[in-house]
């Protein structure tokens, strides 16, 4: 994302306040957009449609958290050599390959993941009148999530984040329209369908943008897709790691603690589900600085050195290397402090947000997974950095960790009832912070040797 | 009495049994003159499967070679095992680099085979720290990555070397310090056996050479190079039983460079005379030789230039290059384009592979016109043929011309060249004597059959074996 943060870092620099509105608002939509629009469908569909759909809204609100949390747990571990593959492919200027890498990529998961999701619905009694229809709705909008999801990762390599906006803008106003057009009132199946079909327009939408601009890719096998995911296979466990780290507390919860409510079919644990959701939501700002600030410094003074290590004397190399490693200090630093403002105001307004926003939660879960976005940031800046860094083992146990650390105070915090929900995930994203943090430093310390050792490769 | 064969290994650095020449024609008769001797070759190759030169005789039991720059398995190690043999090989750069007094034994005691710590000596922080320290210390002002590249190159064939599996043998027999006699030091501790050196350069020395002529290494690359030859010479003298060269010179540069004088000797080449006894018939003209490949180490250039030099003085004179040209075809191209310009392709021949004897039964003078030598069988080889030679003065060319300097020259000073070849043409009865004298200084300290009974006792010795 180091190309769309030097974009908007050029915005910013042109001054003035309309420039910084533009950042800010075009920022949160790159960092967070399919995030944030999903989040504000499921917002959406669990305040307005309620009312619309006599209640019965839990089986969209269900469907669409389990495809959101299923898709990332289940295929996220793919996106990371895709988007390796994707990265490589765009630098040597062959963009038509990529498309059609991603077409491919994008039938095999949705394929998949239909058949799957739907041969899963079939062990589920669906206590709707068209369980049919739910299935086929589900399995669809499941499937059109996992692969909005790989166009998404093809459209933000190429910088597009205007289109992406504009397209799922049009998704959004698509899944109104087909409510209205289909007989929504008479089940939820056909909402399930509505929003479905929105997703395929958004996907549609992107593969037109993609297709006007690069049409013709010659590539037709799926070799290129499959060297990466057997070279880059430790990046699919690293992607693995962290989607399952991401979720494997809600899921827990879901299990033990979840209600299906409403004679529903899938748990859900609202208390901490919603809370989480919008607490995350709480970290655009300091993702918006990460993007238009800490990374593109970063990738500038790698840049440097990287350079210094062809053709300059040792001690310059040096000096390069330990300016890179304060650098990325001082800019974790600046986008905690923006974003610990944040949450210090987030947490003093707590009472009232839970009382007024999320009503089936608590200020002490809601302070909970507000101070863990803290954390989380810091987390997930310093993961992004190893990838710059190629420290794709280091990342792996990075995520590893979080998702131990969230897997087993998920655990605990069901065996104690005391603990509150969202006190394993702060201390997930804490420890995880903090040995991310010392990888990476480790890792900028022994860059040139790693990078020497590569190159002499020999053995 | 041990019914078994003792099994001598030969260790050889690009030579015997892939490229013709000297070290290689001297290995072939060693082996084939000692059939009671079981070989076993362990070679160092710039590349896989390159063409044998010379078909290996009967009691070559084994050859094993290997091919540097070649990926090769790397043993699994555990991590403490590792790090203790990389600490010691930093502590080993340390007094080498103090001077102090340093056994390699202790490493490679605890050195496996086919293991190469390549990328595990850059991994570890004190050995990247010897190398940074060695940079800024020797290399302050230039691009780290040159001074790398220089490192990782020469390291990287050194734990090749150091890591391969050599044959088992009762003896390793290194023809050279250097890879070689680095790879051959390793087989002995390793299989505690002995370590035989036979030098026929001086290997530091013909490298510190080479480095000083190439454009590719340059500054203070070329002391870093030179320093590192020298000491590996060093090293090998330190731990080899018996030291050999050929000459008396060579055997006083050895002492000065380490090695203990009581096990240092003088064994010098040795020709078959019988062989090499052609009857010498005078033929018309005035015919000059050269025996030797057409490669710029022989400097054929200057052979051609003195030949031109002789023939606008002896229009009867022919001039015969009697080796292989296929060995730097780029450099026979120049020599023939050389001899053109020079108008004397009338006389001046390139014969290609011949059989040398019959050329020594009717040359006037053997020319040899080398900018390095160690002891040239050749020379040896026209004294039994009684034709005088002129030559060069590289190794051991001087002793074996009687320090007659009539007929030595510096290299590429053809014209004094010349004028000993006119100096021999003019007076040719002066020349039979000394022909004569040279003969019987052949018979004396370089026939062949004495070097053969010389070595085997050697290796019987140095097997244990003295009473066979």
């Amino acid at each position: 994302m180091a190309g769309i943060g030097f974009e908007l870092k050029k915005v910013v620099n042109r001054g003035g306040i309309f420039s910084i509105s533009q950042v800010v608002f075009s920022g949160a939509i790159i960092v967070a957009g399919p995030w944030m629009i999903s989040i504000l469908n499921i917002t959406f569909a669990q305040q307005f449609l309620n009312d619309f759909l006599a209640g019965n809204s839990e089986y969209l609100i269900e469907t669409m958290v389990y495809s959101y949390a299923l898709s990332l747990v289940i295929f996220g571990g793919f996106h990371y050599p895709f988007t390796r593959m994707l990265s490589d492919m765009i630098y040597e200027k062959k963009e038509k390959e990529a498309f059609v890498q991603t077409i491919f990529f994008s039938i095999i998961i949705g394929g998949v993941s239909f058949i799957l999701c739907r041969f899963l619905l079939s062990f589920l009694e669906i206590p709707l009148e068209r369980p049919g229809l739910y299935r086929f709705s589900a399995a669809l909008f499941f499937s059109a999530v996992n692969v909005l999801w790989i166009m998404m990762l093809f459209v933000s390599v190429l910088k597009w984040f205007y289109k992406i906006c504009l397209s799922y803008a049009a998704g959004a106003a698509a899944t109104q329209i087909f409510i209205k057009v289909l007989p929504a009132e008479t089940g939820m199946e056909w909402v399930i369908l509505a929003f479905a079909l929105g997703q395929i327009i958004i996907i549609l939408l992107l593969l037109l943008f993609s297709q006007n601009e690069y049409p013709g890719g010659k590539e037709r096998s799926l070799k290129p897709l499959f060297k990466y995911l057997k070279k880059y296979r430790i990046m699919f466990f690293i992607g693995l790691f962290y989607n399952a780290g991401l979720w494997i507390d809600k899921m827990i919860f879901w299990i033990f603690r979840g209600t299906s409510n409403g004679g529903t079919i899938l748990p859900l644990y609202s208390a901490y589900d919603t809370t989480v959701y919008l607490a995350n939501l709480a970290v655009i700002p300091g993702l918006i600085y990460f993007v238009t600030a800490t990374e593109t410094n970063f990738y500038i003074l790698l840049k440097k050195f990287l350079f210094s290590l062809r053709s300059s004397i040792y001690r310059d190399i040096t000096i390069k290397k330990y300016r890179l490693m304060n650098r990325a200090k001082k800019d974790l630093i600046d986008q905690s402090l923006i974003q610990a403002v944040l949450m210090i105001i987030l947490i003093l307004l707590s009472p009232v947000i839970a009382e007024q926003l999320i009503r089936s939660t608590t200020p002490l879960i809601l302070n909970l997974s507000i101070s863990a976005g803290f954390f989380y940031l810091i987390f997930l800046t310093c993961l992004n950095f190893h990838f710059y860094l190629e420290a794709y083992r280091d990342a792996a146990w990075v995520c590893f960790i979080f998702f131990g650390i969230n897997l087993s105070t998920a655990i605990v915090t069901v065996a104690f009832p005391a603990i509150p929900p969202g006190a394993g995930y702060i201390l997930a994203c804490g420890i995880s912070a903090v040995y991310s943090y010392y990888s990476l430093k480790k890792n900028i310390r022994f860059l040139d040797r790693k990078i020497f050792i590569n190159a002499g490769a020999v053995d | 009495m041990s019914d078994k064969k003792i099994s001598v290994c030969i260790v050889l650095e690009g030579s015997y049994p892939y490229i013709t020449g000297g070290v290689s024609a001297w290995v072939q008769d060693l082996i084939q003159n000692l059939p009671e001797i079981d070989f076993k070759l362990f070679t160092i190759s710039p590349e896989i499967d390159q063409p044998l030169r010379y078909e290996l005789p009967e009691n070559v039991v084994e050859h094993r070679d290997i091919v540097l720059n070649k990926n090769k398995k790397n043993r699994d190690l555990k991590k403490k095992q590792k790090k203790s043999l990389i600490l010691a090989m930093v502590d080993f750069h340390k007094k080498l680099f103090s001077g102090s007094s340093n056994p390699i034994k202790s490493i490679m005691e605890s050195y496996p085979e086919e293991y190469y710590p390549y990328r595990d000596s850059i991994k570890n922080n004190n050995a990247w720290q010897l190398l940074t320290d060695a940079n800024r210390m020797n290399n302050p002002l230039y691009p780290f990555s040159d001074y790398f590249w220089a490192w990782q190159s020469a390291h990287y064939m050194m734990f090749t070397v150091l890591g391969a599996p050599a044959p088992e043998a009762d003896i390793y027999h290194a023809v050279s310090t250097g890879y070689a006699g680095m790879a051959a030091m390793a087989a002995k501790i390793r299989h505690r056996k002995t370590l035989l050196l036979t030098e026929h350069g001086l290997y530091h020395k013909e490298r510190e050479m080479e480095i000083r002529k190439t454009r590719m290494i340059h500054g203070y690359q070329r002391d870093m190079w030179t320093r590192m030859y020298t000491r590996i010479s060093r090293i090998c003298y330190d731990n080899s039983d018996r030291i050999i060269s050929l000459f008396e010179e060579n055997r006083q540069k050895q002492i000065a460079l380490g090695a203990e004088e009581s096990r240092t000797e003088v064994i010098p080449n040795g020709i078959d005379i019988p062989r090499f006894s052609v009857k010498h018939e005078k033929r018309e003209g005035f015919h000059v030789g050269l025996v030797g490949r057409v490669v710029p180490i022989k400097d054929i250039k200057t052979f051609i230039i003195t030949a031109k030099t002789v023939i606008d003085r002896i229009p009867e004179s022919i001039f015969y290059c009697i080796g292989p040209t296929d060995e730097d075809p780029g450099y026979y191209e120049d020599c023939k384009l050389l001899v053109k310009s020079l108008k004397i392709e009338d006389k001046f021949l390139f014969t290609g592979r011949a059989n040398v004897l019959e050329y020594y039964n009717f040359l006037d003078v053997l020319l040899l016109t080398s900018v390095r030598e160690a002891q040239p069988l050749v020379i040896l080889e026209a004294y039994c043929g009684m034709v005088p030679v002129v030559s060069t003065r590289v190794g051991n060319v001087a002793e074996l011309l009687n320090f007659d300097e009539r007929f030595l020259a510096s290299s590429r000073d053809a014209e004094k060249l010349a004028s000993s070849i006119l100096y021999i043409h003019d007076h040719p009865e002066e020349m039979k004597k000394i022909t004569a004298e040279n003969f019987q200084r052949v018979k004396d300290r370089y026939d062949i059959k004495l070097l053969h009974s010389t070595y085997l006792k050697l290796y019987r010795k140095m097997a244990g074996r003295s009473e066979e």
